[in-house]
């Protein structure tokens, strides 16, 4: 049944439906003696994960294998499409399973650092965060002489995302004023490619995903501004991202807190990060 | 009694391989002519809806509220495996065969006498589909050696309708991208006709006509403004106008999916298919009437040209998807017959409409307590009230989620998907539909593959303490309620009536119920053992009535949790279809 609220429904309650055989998520000590850690990642989300020609590339996939080494234990990764919203991901990967009966991973990554989503999530448990995510934009100079404010959108257009965080603000932003700039696409990378192409001069989105974009395609940072602008209102243009295991399997949280802090502090999450043309930006508190 | 029944009869239990040999040769298949019959014919079933129109109505008198005590089970075939859930699907009855599909994609063929099965389609789900609500189907199509059915992953299937083999699988769309099916397909003039189910950014609603024989694409009509259609594998026209309804090039990827299927109008010649509502979700967002989301379409089935749109809420902020079935049927008024058509509208309106060209004639409520509109004006245009819409998120006062609107109804309707009856005998629909409403407010903690985005919030509450579910017989000429059965918790069957003055329905709590359909009266009730949301039918056979019902519960409202979830608090799961016959020595009696 296809709705956008219902695509927005926040909490989906168990059904008690019992699936034949899925492995179920573990703690810490199972997860040491099986020698292996499940871990889920969502396909096509560069620059964090993706998955081409067959061959698991991304920030999170290198980052998931580092955690596996930290752990001492082998890394089985499997990437999953998206479901309805984090909530359902949650339920698909770590805590009920979807229909096909696919085992359930001990760890996904790539989950919002959020109290209210944890909250409201009681069959999950957060890790540490290990990322800043950020919205953003990125200009052509040589058509955008400044952009500083929402104001500069004014005669240009804007290749996004349809649906995503960027888009709503500026399908919102100032009364919708900007909202005949935008050319809506339905991934990211399609809108970076327009962009690329010059059939913008801005583009949207997350920060990460647009300095990976002008990495892979070569172009100059220095005709290619980034800029972040803030903007009133209900959207969040910045959120942390952490790992989530199933509540009952905390101390393996905590040994993944841990990895992710060593990670960190030895520098290998941003080395990790640069590879793939991101900066790494850390957490705030962490 | 055909030779076949003879020879069935004959032979009996260890028949199915002989039975099976002898049917190539002496059934003759569904023909044109026994589908635009299927309203009037008693023996079969060959349709959804018991006629193109879907109606729901069967002329069959034998049954009637003074013998249907003697209402007996005939058999409960069981689906089988662990793959219960919803199942909402109405059985088609052929030949002495019944072809009933069940959850998770599967289709059974049964002997109709015994209920022994003749074989089983199940489909192979591909890994990591992602369906959005319940794993449903709603049930097959019949047409001379096939039956058709649309499964989960977004295909359509061609199976012998004899040996349960595949003839041709065809792909309506990409499920990776977000689509689905779970209607029932529309047989009419040799094309089949299908809609698509999908809620995923970027799914635009459209309807499809295909050969039946071949599985071939004839026409394509998206239903959102500016989208170019398609005919005999070229473009033909444009759906509206660009930009006319939507801002910038939202259009592009408006919503209105057409996931319930549609109805058809022999006199007429035309389909009638409603779309669903529009995204995102927002209306502050999209300002515009977003034609044709949240509408019914009347179209021509040989070219897929739109000939009427009505859009019963335009510039949706609810989630009332249109969907909604359209029920052609003749209207006495001021001594004159009116062709007219009716739908009972998420939005808590039952609307009548004259089917030749979509003109309003008249919309009344359904439920109680509508909030979101204060009526409907002679245009046919919603009264919004302002105060229930859900507000602008760029106007929120203190950056949080904004003000709470309490909408009635909600978004899952006065009425969803499970289908309403007509009787040309009382004049009356009997519309299935539930009383309740929505706490409603912009979420902004949501997130959609680790990336924030803004959502809805919502709380499903009743309108009542008594009960959420409330079938209702409506008159259409003046929108008056004559009677009302409510039951306590939502209604999510589909409804028959039949010239013997009887409405059937089923509950969640387990019963097929019939009424008198003058009174309202409940003159009979059976416990199928799971919750019943599916649609009934009945047919005749060697001289006795037979009522048939898919028993199963699921669908949608398990899914929404708060007060409903109370409502159905221990309701079992199940997958099953049971049979029951009036036998002679009682209808004679």
């Amino acid at each position: 049944m296809p709705s956008a609220i219902r695509m927005g429904r926040s909490v989906l309650i168990a059904l008690g439906l019992i699936l034949a055989g899925p492995a179920f998520p573990r703690p810490l000590d199972e997860v040491k003696a099986a020698g292996e850690i499940r871990v889920a990642l969502y396909s096509d989300n560069a620059p964090f994960s993706e998955e081409q020609a067959g061959r698991q590339r991304g920030i999170e996939v290198d980052l998931a294998h580092a955690i596996a080494e930290k752990l001492g234990v082998r890394l089985n990764l499997r990437l999953v499409d998206a479901g309805e919203n984090v909530d359902g991901d949650f339920r698909l990967n770590l805590w009920r399973g979807d229909l096909a009966g696919s085992p359930l991973a001990d760890l996904m990554l790539h989950v919002p650092h959020d109290k209210i989503l944890a909250t409201r999530n009681e069959q999950i448990f957060l890790t540490n965060p290990y990322f800043d995510q950020h919205l953003a934009f990125a200009f052509r100079r040589d058509k955008v002489e400044a952009f500083e404010t929402f104001g500069d959108i004014e005669g240009r257009e804007v290749a996004v995302e349809g649906a995503s965080a960027s888009d709503m603000q500026l399908l919102l932003a100032e009364g919708g004023r900007y909202r005949s700039a935008l050319k809506h696409f339905r991934n990211f990378d399609e809108a970076a490619k327009a962009y690329l192409a010059g059939e913008t001069s801005i583009l949207a989105g997350t920060r990460p995903a647009i300095e990976a974009a002008l990495h892979a395609a070569g172009a100059s940072r220095e005709d290619n501004r980034i800029v972040e602008i803030a903007l009133s209102g209900l959207v969040k243009s910045r959120w942390d991202l952490g790992g989530a295991v199933r509540t009952d399997s905390r101390d393996l949280a905590y040994a993944v807190s841990d990895a992710l802090t060593a990670l960190t502090s030895e520098g290998r999450l941003k080395a990790i990060c640069e590879a793939h043309g991101v900066s790494f930006i850390a957490p705030k508190g962490y | 009694m055909s030779v076949r029944d003879h020879l069935l009869a004959a032979v009996g239990a260890v028949a199915l391989l002989v039975g099976a040999a002898a049917m190539p040769a002496l059934a003759a298949g569904v023909s044109e002519q026994d589908i635009a019959d299927d309203a009037k014919t008693t023996g079969d079933v060959v349709t959804y809806g018991l006629g193109l129109q879907a109606q729901r109505f069967s002329p069959l008198k034998t049954l009637n509220r003074d013998n249907i005590k003697g209402l007996t089970p005939a058999y409960s075939f069981s689906f089988g495996g662990e793959k219960q859930r919803g199942q909402e699907s109405q059985a088609l009855v052929k030949d002495g065969v019944i072809y009933v599909t069940g959850s998770y994609s599967r289709l059974y063929a049964l002997d109709s006498r015994t209920g022994e099965k003749l074989w089983e389609y199940n489909a192979r789900l591909p890994e990591g589909i992602l369906p959005c609500c319940d794993v449903v189907n709603r049930g097959a199509a019949l047409w001379k050696d096939k039956v058709y059915f649309g499964t989960l992953d977004a295909k359509l299937v061609a199976l012998d309708a004899k040996t349960g083999k595949v003839v041709w699988r065809k792909d309506i769309d990409d499920f990776k991208a977000g689509y689905s099916y779970t209607a029932a397909p529309l047989i009419v003039n040799g094309k089949i006709i299908t809609g698509v189910s999908g809620g995923e950014f970027g799914v635009v609603g459209r309807v499809e006509a295909r050969d039946a024989e071949t599985g071939e694409v004839i026409w394509k009509r998206p239903v959102i403004e500016g989208h170019m259609g398609e005919l005999n594998g070229k473009p033909s026209t444009m759906t509206g106008k660009v930009n006319e309804t939507w801002p910038g090039d939202m259009w592009k990827f408006g919503g209105g999916a057409t996931w319930l299927g549609g109805t058809y109008d022999a006199e007429t010649n035309l389909l009638y298919f409603g779309t669903g509502n529009p995204g995102p979700w927002n209306s502050a967002m999209r300002p515009g009437d977003n034609k044709w989301s949240a509408s019914r379409i009347a179209l021509n089935p040989e070219n897929g040209e739109i000939v009427w749109g009505f859009q019963t809420t335009p510039h949706d902020g609810w989630d009332y998807d249109g969907v909604n079935e359209f029920v052609p049927f003749d209207m006495q008024k001021d001594g004159k017959t009116v062709k007219a058509g009716a739908t009972a509208d998420r939005n808590g309106f039952f609307y009548v409409l004259d089917r030749t060209n979509g003109k309003f004639i008249s919309a009344t409520p359904f439920v109680d307590k509508i909030s979101w509109a204060k009526g409907i004006d002679k245009d046919g245009r919603p009264i919004y009230d302002p105060a229930f819409r859900p507000s602008d998120p760029s106007k929120s006062q203190d950056g949080k989620k904004g003000s709470t609107v309490f909408a009635v109804p909600s978004f899952l309707g006065g009425k969803n998907w499970m289908p309403m009856g007509y009787s040309p005998e009382t004049k009356l629909f009997y519309v299935p539909s539930n009383e309740w409403g929505m706490d409603l407010w912009n979420e902004p903690v949501n997130y959609k593959k680790g990336a924030a985005y803004l959502g809805a919030g919502f709380t499903i509450k009743p309108v009542f303490d008594t009960h959420i579910g409330s079938l209702k017989a409506i008159d259409p000429t003046s929108g008056k309620t004559v009677w009302e059965y409510k039951n306590k918790a939502p209604l999510w069957a589909g409804v028959l009536t039949t010239a013997g003055n009887l409405v059937f329905t089923g509950t969640p709590e387990g019963f097929l119920k019939a009424f008198d359909a003058k009174t309202g009266e409940e003159v009979w009730k059976f416990q199928v053992g799971t919750g019943v949301v599916s649609s009934p039918v009945t047919w005749e056979q060697d001289g006795e009535q037979w009522v048939g019902i898919t028993a199963g519960w699921g669908g949608a409202v398990p899914l929404w949790g708060g007060e409903v979830a109370k409502s159905t608090a221990g309701i079992n799961q199940g997958g099953s279809f049971w049979a029951f016959k009036l036998p002679k020595t009682v209808a004679s009696r």
